[in-house]
């Protein structure tokens, strides 16, 4: 589904990775395990589309289209979903209208509204968070946790083909991770491919990935 | 009670002083009203919405346990235009809330707001926005003024503005001046842009640059356009 072909990725003046070769395959889990400040989220960035990384060679095809030109509201709205590590607060924006404005233009059709009032209320409920959340400004006020879980709900709503979750394990307490990794299995499908980038050891063995990743020297390697 | 603005408009003259004697809502446009100096009675309360669309000249007077809700929409798009208000809550317990919402293109707004506590036990609430873009030019010179012998008043002045371009120009003078000891008063004034946190995480979302600035100014504006009686949408 994404391939990433023979990447360079520079950010200013720094060449952050190199022959970067990966690709996601529907219907699998693929992890990347690596210290910090190895490059994880550059590379989530760089498949984002942040203008930040830029991608001095290689392809990136998605569908097997070359997408290096498109910017990340086009890859967003293609099927590529990047989660945040730090996720901002965006006062007088409820999370419930922001996931409108964001179906409307990956769809380009309006939600049966009734539908996705239900939806959006079980999957805040599922994911364990306070009954209003939804209905409030985006993430003001929320812990770190509820952060990422806002991020999953997110990725619950859209659909997303591609779903890269950078370190949405941390700030998640052991009760949420599960949750997160029954949540993988239920929604992991043909129709979509997982990139999970971690730290965490534990995380990792739990999450049984189909292939893990490292990143060594500026560039990836299967462990 | 929704009055209708023509009935609202012929009770009153143009530099005359009326009563208002219950509660009454209505809208009026400042081409239609260009000046007033309202007496609100004991006990009445008066909301209006006023669409701004002439320079306009206001003064409200309050009397004891009354209240104002006044909310000034400006939407001018042809001429530099000058809105002056002036509230005097005259009487203890009296109560204002003033809010002023300006998103415009091309003109300059100067706005000066009085709120005046000559009174014991008095409390205002003044917020006032703008959103500016295509080189439009808002002033908004906003003064409290606490007098001696009105101790247990309250005042709140917020003044925010939002620049959609770096040609536009935003410029608020707040001023408090307090002549009691015994009193609550805060005021603030902030001037942004739209944060390129926000409109990253929008794209990132699918959402393009333009509808991500529009969400913003709608939510911008959204806790004086939340405000708006039902009845005078």
């Amino acid at each position: 589904m994404l391939k990433l072909v023979n990447i360079n990725i520079k950010r200013g003046a720094n060449i952050i990775l190199q022959n970067i070769n990966l690709e996601l395959v529907g219907n699998q889990v693929t992890a990347l395990y690596s210290p910090n400040g190895s490059g994880k989220t550059s590379l989530a960035q760089t498949i984002l589309g942040n203008p930040e990384m830029v991608v001095e060679s290689g392809e990136i095809l998605f569908l097997n289209q070359k997408i290096n030109q498109l910017d990340s509201t086009e890859r967003s709205k293609s099927g590529i979903f990047v989660s945040f590590q730090n996720p901002p607060e965006i006062p007088g924006v409820t999370t419930l209208n922001l996931l409108k404005e964001s179906y409307i233009s990956i769809y380009q059709n309006k939600p049966k509204a009734k539908e996705f009032l239900t939806d959006i209320k079980n999957f805040n409920n599922l994911l364990g968070l306070k009954e209003d959340f939804y209905k409030q400004s985006f993430n003001v006020g929320a812990s770190g946790g509820e952060k990422k879980k806002n991020e999953l709900l997110q990725i619950l709503m859209l659909k997303p083909k591609i779903i890269v979750l950078d370190e949405v394990d941390s700030g998640l307490d052991s009760q949420s991770k599960d949750i997160l990794i029954d949540l993988l299995r239920k929604i992991k499908s043909p129709s979509n491919s997982f990139l999970i980038i971690t730290h965490d050891k534990q995380f990792l063995t739990k999450i049984q990935a189909d292939k893990i990743y490292t990143i060594e020297n500026q560039t990836l390697k299967a462990m | 009670m929704f009055v209708d603005s023509a009935d609202f408009i012929s009770k009153i003259a143009k530099k005359g002083v009326t009563k208002a004697s219950s509660i009454i809502v209505t809208k009026i446009e400042t081409k239609n009203l260009e000046e007033i100096e309202l007496m609100l009675n004991q006990e009445s309360t008066l909301e209006i919405v006023v669409t701004a669309n002439q320079s306009f000249n206001y003064t409200f007077n309050l009397k004891e346990n009354s209240k104002l809700k006044l909310i000034i929409l400006s939407n001018c798009h042809t001429e530099d235009f000058e809105f002056n208000l002036t509230v005097n809550l005259i009487d203890k317990k009296a109560i204002s809330e003033v809010y002023f919402l300006n998103n415009q293109t091309a003109n300059l707004i100067a706005t000066t707001i009085y709120i005046q506590h000559l009174s014991k036990n008095t409390i205002s609430q003044t917020v006032v926005k703008s959103i500016n873009s295509d080189a439009s030019k808002f002033k908004a010179k906003a003064e409290i003024l606490i007098n001696k012998n009105c101790g247990n008043s309250q005042a709140n002045m917020s003044l925010k503005g939002l620049l959609l371009d770096t040609n536009s120009n935003i410029s608020f003078q707040p001023n408090l001046k307090i002549l009691e000891n015994e009193v609550t008063c805060s005021h603030g004034a902030t001037i942004s842009t739209f944060e390129k946190e926000y409109l990253d995480y929008f794209q990132s979302r699918g959402i393009t640059k333009k509808q991500a600035k529009n969400i913003l100014a709608k939510s911008f504006e959204s806790d004086i356009t939340s405000k708006i009686p039902l009845i005078c949408l």
